[in-house]
């Protein structure tokens, strides 16, 4: 069959069965049974199906997915996480949106410490969005900002997915994840400046709400008592990759037991909560991984059948400008991104991207950079991105898969936004590993 | 008339890795020599179909051939992973008897063995901690796979399972010493530059074979099974070579980014090398005690 | 019907023992891997299963709990279709994606049951660390699968007796 075909045919049904309300993982899973037998060839292609499935989760790196998903769940269920919010709300000014703000900069700090875009979405979801429900936030100040703070762990270090794209683009490892700082700091800059002036034009998003006044000292004791103790999980977590005890994975199951005692100290871990906290890390990790599943052996059908690579070379086979290849490549991905996960599918282009970049002299290193902006984005743009199913996991009941997408519209513009500044000045992504020399 | 037989190609490593070379010049060798009648088919790495259910995907013939790391499937043929322990190159293999005794081996899983898909490239140790002696290494945790465990073990150094994508943090942190590796990949991954010396005696072989599924291979045309069977011959023959020149190559490219070597007297090498292969060795007939001692006669020199 | 009521309890009973061992594995991970990184920092005697453990249990975790995360309905769907309809139309489509979704597990069922079975039979090894057979980690996705199927059969006939009133949910 050709590639062409191929490819309709499998996105085709894919885009009905999804429409439809079939669960996503499903919808994947019968498409992959679909191109399992077309593809890799009958029963024994379904067969290699099964094991495609087992391969696709057993990977220690999927790790801190639930055990930051539980750390969440842990401050969420002890309501250890609301107070330390509370408490810097009151140091915060009277600023418009300012618990969207809160997310923003929670987002980027909490970037610098977690490598793992979902678990930061995760944590952020779970801590973040209730209150914001409750204090009357619209959804598009809520959900959206944490989703778009979320996928900036992506870009400040440490993250895993840069590890892996300077392995694969054969860029050096610490290069990239510098090179990631200043446009990850761009990107919050923008978050914060559309979530300013969206809530000085239509203030009821974000209504406003009073704060008891308090004194100096009261803020500090309540800073002693509810934020201290969390930087010190967060410390934990860092400062055990620091200091070299642990690996970025190990780190992740100390500090989910950190947040157990931490919780447990504050006297809120009774055996309720922690029952409650480990079935919702299994619900989401379930709902989570089983897309995983779905979506990476669709992906690996994709690539087996030839479909992808027909796709990406039709599109860099047509004999453009140098800059046209790299936008196109760019709306390559994206379109991919749509669709799939950002690993999988910079899984597909690498390999026929990379001979392309290199031909035509551009910076690998920036070029990556691009890339990891692209697999950002990938994650929030609709209808498939595993941020807007982590969204879907812990956002409040009754927010529907359509709330979530148009949330996610305007954080995706100031990607976008950001891509293009670094296509066209590349020294915002070359400046720092510049200065590594 | 019908086209050219088809033969669909997966590979472990992706398109472009630089293990690879022998193994693309072998693919096109055979499709130039074979046009018209035989074409074999790139079809993907392990984006593809993942490295680890290659050998599977050849057994139930969803694949025809494979660039396959012996040590993804070879617990699974011999009971243990050995064929890194050879210390005979590929044209020896074929004159002793291994070469046929490991087709053998191969076809009660309904695959034939072509050949050694790729030869020359060897095994090194890389730390942080420099040492005069290898005994000093004892006490060192060292990133392993299965294939240097009972070695590091022996080395009386910590044996430490990580994901390969943990390595460059873990080095940069000092969560491990060190760690053990191929020659060729570790520039590309960044870990020459948080990781400082190179223990310089080479041990080990790289572990790579090329697998055709068995009913693939016999419903081919002997002219075209005879041709397959001189490319891999010829190319066993020129790139066992031309792999090491590049593994040399990329021995020096680390040594410019920094890294160190770490050189033993002669007598603590031969010590250290030996030790190796011993550790190896054990392990393999500790796994399966008659086919190991077999197959340490066969493979040594 | 009391026999029907009887299975439906014993199968409520079976999802959330399974999506509880999920939770325990989850857990056994967590412990292993601090005590893991305890033990290799301060006694240099590292517990070399772990990885290997954690990965399984990695795969374990989803599909324990792929039933009981239907019964919760905790899969993500879109909706954005869905939400635009009536409810009694919302209803019937959902009940044919429920048996479309019970056929899919069913057919993953047999293959996976297929491969496990042949895995047993061959004897084959894990690659790793520990050489335990490939079809203790593999049988997960069968058992994982029937239960998915069996829930979404009784999705399916959930929102059939829904149906049968007036055609509203009841909510
Ligand atoms: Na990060
Ligand atoms: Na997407």
């Amino acid at each position: 069959m050709e590639w062409w075909l191929a490819l309709l045919l499998l996105l085709g049904v894919m885009v009905v069965l999804m429409m439809s309300g079939m669960p996503v993982a499903v919808s994947f899973l019968l498409v992959d049974l679909l191109g399992a037998f077309l593809f890799l060839g009958g029963k024994a292609g379904v067969v290699q199906l099964v094991l495609n499935m087992m391969e696709s989760l057993t990977s220690f790196s999927l790790l801190p997915v639930p055990l930051f998903v539980l750390m969440g769940e842990v401050m969420f269920h002890s309501q250890l996480g609301f107070k330390a919010i509370d408490v810097m709300d009151h140091w915060i000014g009277k600023i418009p949106g300012r618990l969207a703000l809160l997310a923003i900069l929670g987002g980027a700090t909490f970037s610098t410490m977690s490598g793992s875009t979902l678990a930061t979405t995760a944590i952020l979801g779970s801590m973040l969005v209730p209150d914001m429900q409750k204090r009357g936030y619209h959804k598009s100040m809520s959900i959206g900002p944490v989703m778009g703070s979320g996928g900036l762990s992506m870009l400040i270090p440490p993250s895993a997915l840069a590890i892996l794209l300077a392995a694969l683009n054969q860029v050096s490892v610490g290069g990239l994840l510098i090179a990631g700082i200043l446009p990850g700091c761009l990107i919050a800059f923008f978050y914060a400046a559309y979530v300013v002036i969206r809530c000085l034009l239509q203030p009821h998003l974000a209504p406003s709400f009073e704060v008891p006044n308090l004194s100096f000292g009261e803020k500090l004791r309540a800073t002693l008592i509810h934020v201290v103790p969390l930087g010190l999980i967060i410390f934990l977590v860092i400062g055990l990759i620091f200091l070299g005890i642990a690996t970025p994975s190990e780190a992740a199951a100390l500090g989910a037991l950190g947040t157990i005692f931490l919780a447990a100290a504050y006297g809120k871990m009774g055996w309720e909560t922690l029952k409650k906290s480990i079935m919702g890390t299994v619900r989401v990790t379930s709902m989570m991984f089983m897309i995983i599943v779905g979506s990476m052996t669709f992906s690996q059908i994709m690539a087996f059948s030839g479909a992808s690579a027909g796709l990406i070379q039709l599109v860099t086979g047509l004999d453009l400008p140098p800059m046209m290849v790299l936008i196109s490549m760019q709306v390559i991905l994206l379109f991919l991104g749509c669709f799939m996960d950002n690993l999988s599918m910079v899984m597909i282009a690498i390999p026929i991207f990379l001979p392309i970049v290199n031909a035509l002299h551009f910076n690998t290193l920036w070029f990556s950079l691009i890339m990891l902006i692209n697999m950002e984005m990938a994650n929030t743009t609709p209808p498939f991105g595993l941020l807007l199913f982590v969204m879907k996991g812990v956002a409040p009941k009754g927010t529907t898969m359509g709330d979530i997408y148009k949330a996610g519209v305007p954080f995706l513009l100031c990607d976008a936004t950001a891509m293009v500044l670094v296509m066209i000045f590349p020294q915002i992504a070359l400046f720092l590993p510049g200065l590594m020399k | 008339a019908s086209g050219p037989i088809k033969l669909k190609m997966v590979t472990f490593l992706p398109k472009g890795d630089i293990n690879m070379t022998a193994w693309m010049a072998f693919m096109k060798d055979v499709n130039e020599k074979a046009k018209g009648e035989l074409e074999i088919v790139f079809t993907g790495g392990p984006e593809a179909i993942p490295g680890f259910k290659q050998f599977e995907a050849l057994r139930n013939g969803v694949v025809d051939i494979i660039f396959g790391c012996e040590s993804y499937y070879g617990r699974q043929v011999s009971g243990a992973a050995y064929t890194h322990l050879t210390r005979l190159d590929p044209i020896k293999e074929r004159e002793n008897g291994y070469y046929d005794f490991r087709v053998k081996l191969l076809k009660k899983h309904n695959i034939y063995y072509l050949g050694r898909a790729e030869f020359g490239p060897w095994f090194q140790i890389f730390t942080n901690k420099p040492v005069k002696r290898p005994q000093e290494l004892a006490g060192q945790k060292i990133r392993v796979s299965a294939t240097y465990e009972a070695f590091v073990r022996k080395l009386g150094a910590v044996p430490v399972t990580l994901p390969g994508s943990d390595i460059y943090t873990a080095l940069e942190r000092g969560t491990i010493d060190g760690y053990a590796w191929s020659v060729l990949g570790n520039v590309q991954a960044g870990w020459c530059d948080v990781c400082h010396y190179i223990i310089e005696p080479r041990i080990y072989q790289m572990n790579i074979e090329a697998l055709v599924n068995l009913k693939t291979w016999q419903r081919l045309p002997s002219h075209l099974r005879k041709l397959m069977t001189d490319c891999m011959i010829a190319n066993e023959r020129k790139y066992s070579q031309v792999m090491v020149e590049i593994s040399e190559k990329e021995f020096l490219e680390m040594q410019e980014r920094g890294m160190k070597l770490i050189k033993f007297s002669p007598e603590d090498s031969r010590w250290y090398v030996n030790l190796a292969y011993e550790a190896g060795w054990e392990d393999v007939i500790k796994q399966n005690p008659k086919l190991g001692t077999k197959l340490r006669k066969l493979l040594s020199p | 019907m009391a026999l029907f009521s009887t299975l439906d309890r014993i199968f409520d009973g079976l999802l959330k023992a399974f999506a509880w061992l999920a939770g325990f594995m989850m857990m056994f991970a967590l412990v292993s891997v601090s005590v893991d990184v305890v033990l290799r920092y301060f006694f240099n005697k590292p517990i070399g299963w772990v990885l290997q453990i954690s990965e399984y249990i990695l795969l374990y975790i989803p599909f324990l709990a792929a039933g009981y995360v239907l019964r919760q309905e905790g899969h993500i769907r879109i909706d954005i279709i869905l939400n635009r309809i009536s409810r009694r139309l919302q209803n019937r489509i959902n009940m044919v994606t429920s048996l479309v979704g019970a056929l899919v597990m069913l057919i993953l069922t047999y293959y996976s049951t297929y491969v496990t079975y042949d895995f047993y039979q061959r004897g084959v090894p894990t690659l790793k660390y520990l050489k335990i057979p490939e079809f203790l980690v593999i049988m997960v996705i069968p058992a994982g699968c029937f239960v998915f199927a069996v829930e979404f059969v009784r999705r399916a006939f959930r929102l059939y007796r829904e149906l049968g009133g007036n055609g509203r949910k009841q909510d």
